[in-house]
């Protein structure tokens, strides 16, 4: 189990959206993907290269949590996660000179105090790399991922032979240089993969009971350096964004036909195989990067397609992943060159205070009861980690200091509190 | 990982791993391969500790066992492995004092066992054990082999031996009174009760070598039992019922695994094959006296744990995967142990 620190950084609103900076010194493009708990607290994984680890970072309105994951070889690269029916998270990711004989895909699993801390190599997926990860209801993991030929490649765990089996879904190779391939699962666990091949085709393969079946649609050239993301709605229909040289649109693929929407008509657009969401209302979310103004969006389909600017200024593809909670609340997980930050916006992480210990906007009798249940006294530590919030000057005991801080920012039931008031 | 549903988890005796020599192991398969966890201390004598599993609706697992005696219970969460005393009992730590447990709703164990003969049944409140003792009105109430399930209605079914047969008893939870009814006048040495679907209750018994499955038939007002089997090697054997409502077994004898499942027209025997295995290069020929236990996974696929291989002295346990669809099962070899007390997490009803 890797070490857990608790962090608190303050947020930073931009556009009338919070964002929170999850991490620094990010010196190198890392790519990072994001998920929900089943309580809806943010999870991000992705690659610190100057700590040269895979991590995880837990945010909530008031902390971070970080958790190593994996840290031999050079390990995280496109890191792909997702969470089990019992939260755990496991991640999907290329990693290299670890020890397993030959660089490629490896599948970590943090299991917690139940199952432990574990990676392996996935057989079969030497060379693979670009992986996306998808999980079923009953938590079997479903990989795709482009194969050292260039052919799009499908991964998943055989319960049966307790072994991972590896196939090849095409003898096309992927279309260009991008990542260009996504895995999804629908409502029958049957996983549907979407890659953009040689053909200049989007394809839809769906593996069920007969095997693997397959949709195409022509769509042109695409950049060499873009990505297609897919999710599926509540009927299985899936969508794929594409990001042509015109413009950001997406395909649903119906039972008949497919039909196209533009998002946006602008040329250099970019997305992440994770960049859009869809939620119990069938509203699709997608969080892009247009290069020609340097600025990350997000566009949304609730009455005709919308954009809004998460952030501007960036000098680099912040190759933005997005997650739906159960509220239907989006973040964005993304990487900020220019202040080499993992960066994570959305209503979930909006700036708070830090006696705000139950994230509701208030400083009332609720966080004081937790401030109470948590006191140790002077000079004596506090090591429960759901009491380590209510350490509010960092001297490790919760005692009196705290308190007094703790009485500057009571702001009473329902009353927002004042960000600034411990300071 | 969704361990009560998707993933096995198989208790054992580990007592030649050089890691969790003499202790109770629950080990659970993950895409990243085995997780094992050493649960309690299994020195002195006896080494068995006759295990019995379930698993809650949210995926736990839950798991009681007999040892010096004491009753002990764990249950997986998301921490790791939750580990408690029951209760002590006066009774000598042999198969037929071993605890069974199941699941009342929102997840709360109870464990049924026999203390000196006296048929009890503890639950948790999530504060602390209760315990009561069985009192029908019959008069049989004290006795052996006790096995227990909770059917969707929160009813705690028991089954057990008494000096003139293996009886049934049921009661509401949240009502105080037990009801009783003989199953057969002839005698157990092991027991297992389940509830399928539809509530429906089966007891599977094994007196002495021979096998039986009793089920209560509604048209005759009466418990009836099939003769399933004799000359078996198995001395315990697991009932369960898959989603359908049809009623499986397996067990071993004469050196292999059989399989046997109820699907509306007679019980059908699928044996599974022995010698190598071919995908595998496992040799997959039970023990001649192994147990095998059988559950039902999310999907319904049954799965057989029990102890094999080439050398008798030095067995492997085994999972084996649906049997009667695989023309060679697929066997996945979990590590080199001793046999001693087994028991697989069965899919709750």
């Amino acid at each position: 189990m890797g070490a857990l620190l608790l962090v608190l950084v303050a947020g930073s609103a931009h556009a009338g959206i919070p964002i929170k900076v999850v991490d620094t010194e990010i010196a190198l493009p890392s790519p990072p993907d994001i998920a929900f708990s089943s309580s809806d607290e943010n999870i991000i994984a992705y690659r610190h290269p100057g700590q040269n680890v895979l991590k995880l970072a837990y945010v909530t309105c008031n902390s971070i949590v970080y958790e190593t994951l994996y840290d031999e070889g050079t390990p995280g690269f496109l890191p792909s996660l997702a969470i089990s029916t019992l939260g755990f998270p496991s991640v999907v990711h290329r990693t290299t000179s670890d020890g397993f004989g030959s660089d490629g895909l490896r599948y970590t699993l943090d299991g917690g105090g139940l199952l432990g801390l574990q990676t392996i190599a996935i057989p079969g997926a030497e060379d693979g790399q670009m992986a996306v990860y998808a999980m079923d209801t009953v938590d079997r993991p479903y990989v795709a991922f482009r194969q050292a030929n260039n052919r799009p490649g499908f991964a998943h765990f055989d319960i049966q032979s307790g072994q991972w089996v590896v196939q090849t879904l095409s003898t096309s190779t992927l279309g260009a240089a991008g990542r260009y391939i996504a895995v999804e699962v629908n409502h029958q666990d049957q996983p549907v993969v979407a890659y953009y091949d040689s053909n200049e085709d989007v394809v839809i393969a769906t593996l069920g009971s007969g095997g693997w079946t397959t949709r195409r649609h022509a769509v042109g050239s695409l950049p060499d350096s873009g990505n297609l993301s897919l999710v599926l709605d509540s009927v299985d229909a899936p969508y794929v964004a594409i990001c042509s040289s015109t413009e950001l649109a997406v395909l649903r693929f119906n039972l008949l036909n497919v039909t196209a929407q533009t998002v946006v008509t602008e040329s250099n657009t970019r997305l992440a195989p994770h960049a859009m969401g869809i939620d119990s209302a069938n509203r699709l979310r997608i969080a892009f990067y247009q290069m020609n103004d340097h600025s990350l969006y997000l566009a949304s389909n609730d009455f005709g397609w919308t954009t809004t600017l998460i952030q501007s200024g960036l000098t680099y593809d912040p190759a933005a992943s997005l997650a739906i909670d159960s509220q239907s609340r989006w973040s964005v997980a993304y990487y900020d060159k220019t202040a080499q930050q993992i960066r994570v916006a959305g209503l979930d992480v909006a700036p708070s205070v830090r006696a705000d210990f139950d994230c509701d906007g208030d400083v009332d009798a609720d966080d004081l009861t937790h401030l109470e249940s948590c006191t140790t006294g002077p000079a004596i530590t506090q090591f429960t980690a759901a009491c380590l919030n209510a350490d509010l000057d960092d001297d490790n005991d919760i005692d009196m200091s705290d308190f007094a801080i703790f009485q500057l920012c009571l702001s009473g039931s329902g009353v927002p509190a004042d960000p600034s008031c411990a300071e | 990982m969704m361990t009560g549903a998707t993933w096995p988890t198989v208790f054992y005796n580990g007592s030649n791993s050089p890691i969790l020599q003499n202790k109770l192991v629950a080990s659970s398969l993950t895409p990243a391969g085995w997780s094992s966890t050493g649960l309690q201390e299994l020195t002195g004598s006896p080494a068995s500790s006759f295990v019995r599993t379930t698993a809650g609706s949210d995926g736990r697992i839950g798991a009681t066992w007999l040892r010096e005696n004491a009753i002990g219970f764990t249950q997986s969460s998301a921490l790791g492995w939750q580990t408690t005393t029951v209760a002590t009992v006066t009774n000598s730590n042999d198969s037929q004092h071993a605890p069974d447990v199941a699941y009342l709703s929102g997840n709360r164990p109870v464990v049924a066992y026999s203390d000196n003969d006296s048929i009890k049944v503890a639950a948790y409140d999530n504060l602390t054990w209760t315990t009561e003792t069985l009192n029908i009105k019959t008069g049989n109430d004290t006795g052996t082999h006790v096995t227990m399930d909770v059917d969707s209605q929160d009813r705690v079914g028991l089954a057990y031996q008494t000096g003139t047969g293996v009886y049934f008893a049921l009661r509401n939870w949240t009502q105080s009174t037990w009801s009783g009814t003989q199953v057969t006048p002839s005698s157990a040495s092991h027991l297992s009760l389940a509830f399928g679907p539809n509530d429906q209750a089966g007891i599977a018994i094994i007196d002495g070598n021979d096998l039986s499955h009793a089920w209560f038939s509604t048209q005759l007002g009466r418990w009836v039992s099939d003769p399933l089997a004799s000359g078996i090697g198995s001395n315990r054997v697991n009932l369960a019922f898959n989603s359908q409502g049809h009623p499986a077994l397996s067990y071993v004898s004469e050196g292999k695994v059989h399989y046997r499942i109820n699907e509306g027209s007679g019980w059908i025997d699928a044996v599974l094959p022995i010698g190598m295995d071919a995908a595998t290069g496992l040799t997959v020929t039970p023990i001649s006296d192994s147990e095998a236990v059988l559950a039902f996974d999310a999907n319904d696929i049954p799965v057989i744990a029990y102890y094999g291989g080439s050398d008798p002295q030095n067995p492997q346990l085994l999972l084996a995967y649906d049997p009667p669809v695989a023309p060679e099962p697929t066997a996945a070899l979990l590590a080199m142990f001793g046999l001693a007390g087994l028991g697989l997490r069965r899919r709750s009803a």
